[in-house]
């Protein structure tokens, strides 16, 4: 199998930075806004986008962790594999919250995550943050923030690496056997 | 009419070799090595085994009464695919046979058809329920080969006294369930780590082993002649040991000697029976007590009963296993193959005993001169009676549908080929 | 198709899954407002009940309902059952109308293995006779973990009406699947006269007040008594109760207590020891709703189709 690397470790810097600077802009500041990764990897990279907002706004937004195993509709218990812990520990009832995610594909993980939030609060406005679009909606879905677009087909594969549980920053594609 | 069996192995009282058997007019004409002759019809049995035909002192026909679980013609016809001669059927029917007319419709009833041949024990208390005693000399002269109330057991000793002593003087004898219904808790699992694990009350394996010994002093005191059934305790086993005499005989069923407890773990109601499967040590004392001739005979207590009786939590299920089909096959399978029986025990213990303690005087032999009764069995295949289709309405046992070796090829009753490949002969023309 | 009709049913592996789902399930619903998830959207429970039960039956109706997955509860009278249709009818019944999963309480010991047999859905075994209570032994077990952090090499104390407990014999299973030290102490009329070889008799209760980390009371089933079995109340409380008195030492040791419930206030457990702190009586209850959601969600969810891509 063979992987060709799309983003490095600077590239997925520099798109991360761009998306910061984004939802400042487009919610006119960091005061009324919160951040929840979808867990796994939108866990960090939701991390590192509060630490850019800081940067930028000196302010520092609440960050939270979702896991949506069971709102999944696609659920494969399997073994032992541990399902995410959900941390949401503050009130977002009147914040726009940014959903942040590594991959948008099909949209069900995003539509998965959309109906979990709601069980645990009204958020006033809901925006979505990913790192990589790779096309093939099959839900009604549309990011707000996107790194980057990157065309695929559907018997291809986009892997996230990131430093914080993988070792190493870098976004790969590579094509898997029928 | 003549016929050549090829290539059996014969299984005697003192015999196992391979020996052709040529039958003239229903008698077995000659007995040897490489047997030709012409205008015969040859029965080729290589691979297989041949036997005298059986005898059990203990089935469930199921007639009158209950005939959706089994009726003579399909009851008798499995005893004698299954290689028996004759069978003694219990008398715990609805009504039970309890007097002498339902004997002898038993008896006329069996008799036009051509399967195994019918005993009947007729009851020892009226209605079975232990209470009346039932006039055995009426019975008797009815045709009654013995007496029992099997299925229930008779407690009321002074009552026993007096049956036995009736029995005595006509020399019928009694075949007794033993069971104490204050210590078996009429519960089909052994007391034990069984009973505590499957969290229901258990069978003292003491329920069949002090009524044993009871009976046993009892019959001694009057002459009687007693048959202990379905001996499933090495306490039980030790009771004989301790008080037999001439007049006492025993039987072991096929599950007693294949079967013990832990195949009751799993709740299966397949393996419910009365008495119940007891512990590994239980098993090997009766194997030894089989072996050693202080338990008589295998009996099968062929018990049929409908899917639906067999469906129902463990403690309402009913108890047994139909055998009649499967007991040459199991125990060939597991007894024999396993050198736990050898050939001669199994004509002793399916045929020998059980004409002397029914005393048939001449019991089916394979010999030259003697009547054509003969069993044979195919050990070199594995097959299930499941998927040979079984010649009883029952299907209850758990064997079933496990591939075993030694299914019936053909049957010799009475001189005459009465089953072959799957199909029974009938009439004068064979 | 899984079953869960007896603690043997499961392995180490399937016990610490049920476990750690049931973690997740305690962590993102107990404290939050909406308390239930999509994971079991258009699956069918089916609750058969033919013998008196409000408690399991209540808690595993909610783990059904807040998995989000349909219930139907059938109660039956185990007469009415054994006269007219067969407990194999009932469950081809059911299974036309597609249900997915049997959860069944019967009087009679292996009435769900019946069912089981039939191949027809999972079946889960909400106690049968005085066999087998598989969920209650993994919510006793889940309560220990959760409360410990840990199960291995505790010494558990078994203390009362082991004779007529299915809830003793499925939590010697567990325990001695997770390498517990097991002893029991009761009545003599009231201890079955085979026990485990790994099962030690203890004498008294002081002695497991001394030496054990965990008193697990039993309710006296009186219900199931017949007439050759007898307990004397006074004999019971000088002996074997968790006593006021014997409380302070357990308060001195800081041991904890769990009973299966409901519990005879006064007879097994004194109320002041059963509200105490050192009581996990009512977090076994609350632990038992996620740990139920956790055996409905690992039965159900083998049987979905693999999905490989994540995203």
């Amino acid at each position: 199998m063979q992987e060709k690397i799309i983003l490095g470790k600077e590239e997925i810097r520099r798109s991360l930075a761009r998306i910061a600077h984004e939802i400042v802009e487009k919610n006119k500041g960091a005061s009324n806004i919160a951040l929840i990764g979808i867990w796994t990897r939108g866990a960090f990279l939701s991390k590192r986008l509060r630490n850019l907002i800081e940067k930028i706004e000196g302010v520092t937004v609440p960050a939270g962790v979702l896991d949506i195993t069971f709102y999944r509709d696609d659920l494969k218990i399997r073994g032992l594999k541990q399902p995410g812990r959900t941390s949401i520990d503050f009130n977002f009832e009147g914040k726009t919250v940014i959903l942040v995610d590594d991959v948008l594909y099909t949209g069900r993980t995003a539509r998965a995550a959309l109906n979990a939030l709601m069980d645990y609060g009204r958020p006033s406005r809901v925006q979505l943050a990913v790192l990589v679009d790779r096309g093939h909606r099959e839900l009604p879905i549309k990011p707000d923030f996107v790194g980057k677009n990157i065309p695929t087909s559907k018997n291809e594969e986009i892997r996230v690496y990131l430093e914080e549980i993988d070792g190493k920053d870098s976004v790969v594609i590579r094509s898997v056997e029928e | 009419m003549k016929f050549l069996i090829k290539g059996a192995e014969v299984w005697e009282e003192n015999i196992r070799k391979q020996l052709d058997i040529l039958i003239e007019d229903g008698f077995i004409k000659e007995l040897g090595e490489g047997i030709t002759n012409k205008n015969t019809r040859v029965i080729d049995a290589n691979g297989c085994v041949a036997l005298p035909l059986f005898v059990d002192l203990h089935c469930h026909l199921r007639t009158p009464g209950e005939e959706h679980k089994e009726n003579l013609e399909t009851g008798l016809g499995a005893a004698l695919k299954g290689g028996f001669h004759t069978v003694v059927a219990m008398p715990n029917t609805k009504p039970p046979i309890d007097k002498p007319e339902l004997v002898r419709y038993l008896i006329d009833a069996a008799a036009k058809l051509d399967k195994a041949d019918l005993k009947v024990a007729g009851a020892i208390t009226e209605n079975l329920q232990g209470k009346r005693r039932t006039s055995l000399e009426s019975l008797f002269l009815a045709g009654a080969s013995a007496a029992s109330d099997d299925g229930y057991a008779v407690n009321n000793t002074g009552l026993l006294l007096e049956s036995f002593k009736e029995a005595a003087i006509l020399d019928m004898p009694i075949f007794l369930h033993e069971e104490d219904y204050e210590l078996s808790n009429r519960s089909g699992i052994n007391e034990g780590r069984v009973s505590f694990e499957a969290g229901v009350f258990g069978n003292h394996p003491l329920s069949e082993a002090l009524p044993a010994a009871r009976d046993i002093l009892l019959a001694r005191q009057v002459g009687a002649r007693v048959h202990i059934q379905h001996v499933s305790s090495k306490e039980t086993v030790d009771v004989l040991k301790m008080l037999k005499f001439k007049n006492i005989t025993a039987e072991a069923t096929p599950h007693h000697l294949i079967f013990d407890e832990s195949a009751t773990l799993s709740l299966n109601p397949l393996y419910k029976t009365n008495p119940p499967l007891r512990s590994k040590e239980d098993r090997e004392a009766i194997l030894e007590a089989v072996k050693s001739g202080l338990i008589d005979c295998i009996a099968t207590d062929h018990a049929p009963h409908t899917v639906e009786d067999k469906s129902l939590p463990y403690e309402d299920a009913l108890s047994g296993m139909a055998w009649f089909e499967l007991v040459f096959p199991a125990i060939y399978t597991y007894l024999v193959l396993k050198e736990l029986l050898s050939p001669g025990d199994l004509v002793r213990l399916l045929t020998i005993n059980p004409c002397r303690i029914l005393k048939i005087s001449k019991r089916p032999r394979i010999s030259v001169g003697e009547r054509a009764n003969i069993a044979i069995f195919d050990v070199s295949t594995k097959k299930s009676l499941e998927k040979i289709g079984s010649k009883s309405k029952a299907s209850n046992n758990p064997l079933f549908s496990t591939e075993l070796f030694g299914f019936t090829k053909a049957v010799f009753k009475d001189g005459k080929l009465r089953f072959l490949e799957e199909t029974f002969l009938e009439g004068e023309e064979n | 198709m899984r079953h869960l009709i007896t603690v043997k049913d499961l392995s180490l592996e399937d016990v610490n899954a049920i476990f750690m789902l049931a973690d997740s399930f305690y962590e993102q619903i107990d404290s939050r407002p909406i308390k239930k998830v999509p994971l079991l959207t258009g699956k069918t429970v089916a609750l058969l009940f033919s013998e008196p039960s409000t408690r399991t039956r209540v808690s595993f109706e909610l783990a059904a309902k807040r998995l989000s997955a349909d219930t139907v509860t059938i109660t039956q009278s185990t007469s009415s059952m054994k006269k007219g249709e067969t407990l194999e009818d009932t469950a081809r019944t059911l299974s036309q109308y597609g249900i997915d999963l049997l959860v069944i309480r019967h009087s009679k010991a292996g009435a769900p293995d019946i069912i089981s047999s039939l191949g027809l859905f999972p079946v889960v075994n909400a106690g049968d006779g005085k066999r087998s209570h598989p969920t209650q032994a993994l919510l006793d077990a889940y309560t220990i973990y959760r409360e410990y952090g840990k199960i291995k090499g505790l010494k558990v104390a078994i203390i009362g009406d082991i004779l007529h407990s299915r809830v003793a014999r499925s939590n010697f299973e567990i325990l001695r699947m997770f390498g517990c030290r097991i002893f029991v102490l009761g009545p003599t009329s009231m201890i079955p006269s085979y026990l485990p070889e790994d099962v030690v008799r203890l004498e008294n209760i002081e002695q497991a007040i001394e030496e054990c980390d965990l008193l697990y009371f039993l309710r006296i089933q009186f219900e199931r008594f017949n007439e050759r079995e007898v307990v004397d109340i006074d004999t019971y409380r000088r002996k074997y109760a968790l006593t006021r008195e014997r409380f302070e030492k357990i308060k001195k040791r800081d041991l904890r207590i769990m009973h299966p419930g409901p519990v005879n206030r006064g007879i097994e457990i004194d109320s002041e020891a059963v509200d105490s702190e050192f009581s996990l009586v009512f977090k076994q209850v609350k632990f038992g709703l996620y740990v139920r959601m956790g055996i409905l969600a690992y039965l159900l969810s083998e049987r979905s189709e693999e999905i490989e891509v994540p995203y």
